[in-house]
């Protein structure tokens, strides 16, 4: 026989439409069986017949006389262009647009204009100590290719973008590869280094490490604990003032070193 | 062919009247469930229009495999959760703005005390059922109306939740104990005892 605590299970379930016609027949002969039993069922069943006696707030006579007056211009599909301008005023996408075209822009002038740094650069990205660049360099290009993927994350909305706009093999390949430059990054630190900035990148390596774990199939659920942990974290916002603070002391990022 | 069926065919084919007809019938449902998923009349009705763009928008995705009135249920689920973590997010960020002010704003929600409406029979009814609802988490509560409230199938909760069925079944169990531990003390006053 089965237990009482499995049969209550099983009434919810009942109650619920989640039963097959066996599991039906069991609980109705355990429940004539087993008058505690008995006494709940039935107590779930009046339950449920007070909660069936909710009553919810009627929408107002506007709801129902101008719905569809409302609603109707709105079906209208509106000019493409207007939603693309729409879209370059939205900070969403516009601040990770500037910034993708800043880092083309320097990129494309270091590689024309300054190759001593571009090599030092690339080297540092493909993982090996970049020996010829300031550690302030490597931290600042740590922080901002860091920034990026995660503001992919913060910013991604399952509702209306579309999952291959993550790119999430891309961003799963880059975080590795930040993983590997920020555990050298720390490593190469001066003793004396700003604690802020040693805890910030432990922080980082941690959602680094999440993001490069990451299955590739586009999980909401997933998606929430790397946004949550950012947010616990406030890694954005620490990244944000360490960029400040670096501007502040005239320390120049990766960007303007390539200029 | 049911009736829905015959409507959405001529929307699909252009005829914003069918449309039209679709909207007046399920209007008010898609309102009854955005209002317990968002808690009050603007959000419902905002997120009631929002459902049917989108509605309107992929109808010619809809290939009838499941019931036009589901298949709204769900979009109006996804929208109404999708809005409500945004929300969620903007307030969280609020809050963290507000470094000086140590009030909380999720605790800045009236208590609810009981008005002269709660004074009649019904009103008391209606009263027993809001707390031992205030009781259960979000999610629970969620999963608890949308199933014995609106009628929709687990399958659709499980789906627009982005959960699975077990899930959806045992947060139920921990929904249905939790409002019979609430209400059963009342039974004498709720009728239950014949």
């Amino acid at each position: 026989m089965k237990s009482c605590r499995s049969m209550e299970k099983r009434m919810a379930e009942a109650l619920s439409g989640g039963l097959t016609d066996r599991e039906r027949s069991e609980l109705e002969t355990h429940v004539a069986g087993c008058r505690e039993c008995a006494r709940a069922y039935q107590e779930y069943r009046s339950m449920l017949g007070t909660m069936r006696q909710r009553k919810q707030a009627e929408p107002d006579d506007r709801f129902m006389n101008e719905f569809w007056a409302r609603l109707s211009p709105e079906l209208e599909p509106s000019p493409k262009k207007h939603v693309r301008f729409r879209l370059l005023l939205n900070p969403r996408f516009a601040l990770p647009l500037t910034a993708a075209v800043c880092l083309f822009a320097g990129i494309w002038i270091g590689r024309s204009q300054g190759p001593v740094e571009v090599q030092t650069a690339v080297r540092s990205e493909t993982g090996k100590k970049g020996k010829g660049m300031p550690v302030e360099m490597r931290t600042a290009q740590v922080l901002e290719r860091s920034q990026r993927i995660l503001l992919a994350f913060s910013n991604f909305d399952a509702q209306t973008d579309d999952p291959a706009v993550l790119n999430l093999p891309v961003q799963k390949q880059t975080a590795r590869s930040l993983i590997r430059e920020t555990g050298l990054l720390k490593a190469d630190l001066p003793g004396d280094a700003d604690r802020k900035l040693q805890m910030l990148l432990s922080d980082l390596e941690l959602i680094l490490l999440q993001i490069a774990n990451i299955e590739e199939t586009v999980d909401m659920d997933n998606i929430e604990i790397i946004r949550d942990g950012l947010d616990k974290r406030s890694i954005l916002f620490k990244i944000q003032m360490n960029t400040l603070d670096r501007s502040n002391r005239d320390i120049p990022g990766p960007a303007s070193q390539h200029i | 062919m049911t009736d829905d069926q015959a409507l959405v065919q001529d929307a699909q084919n252009g005829q914003r009247n069918a449309f039209r007809r679709l909207v007046e019938k399920h209007k008010q449902r898609v309102y009854f469930i955005a209002l317990d998923l968002m808690g009050n009349h603007t959000d419902a009705e905002d997120m009631s229009q929002e459902v049917f763009i989108k509605a309107y928008r992929s109808l010619s995705r809809f290939r009838g495999d499941a019931q036009f009135s589901s298949w709204l249920h769900r979009i109006t689920v996804n929208t109404c959760i999708d809005h409500r973590r945004k929300k969620w997010w903007q307030l969280r960020k609020a809050q963290k703005s507000m470094k000086n002010d140590d009030t909380n704003m999720l605790d800045n929600i009236p208590a609810g005390n009981p008005g002269p409406e709660q004074l009649t029979d019904d009103g008391l009814i209606q009263a027993r059922i809001r707390n031992a609802l205030d009781g259960l988490s979000q999610r629970e509560r969620d999963i608890f109306l949308l199933r014995h409230d609106h009628d929709m199938a687990l399958s659709d909760i499980a789906e627009s939740l982005n959960i699975s069925l077990g899930t959806v079944k045992s947060t139920l169990f921990n929904a249905l104990r939790k409002l019979r531990k609430e209400l059963a003390p009342l039974r004498r006053e709720l009728g239950w005892e014949a």
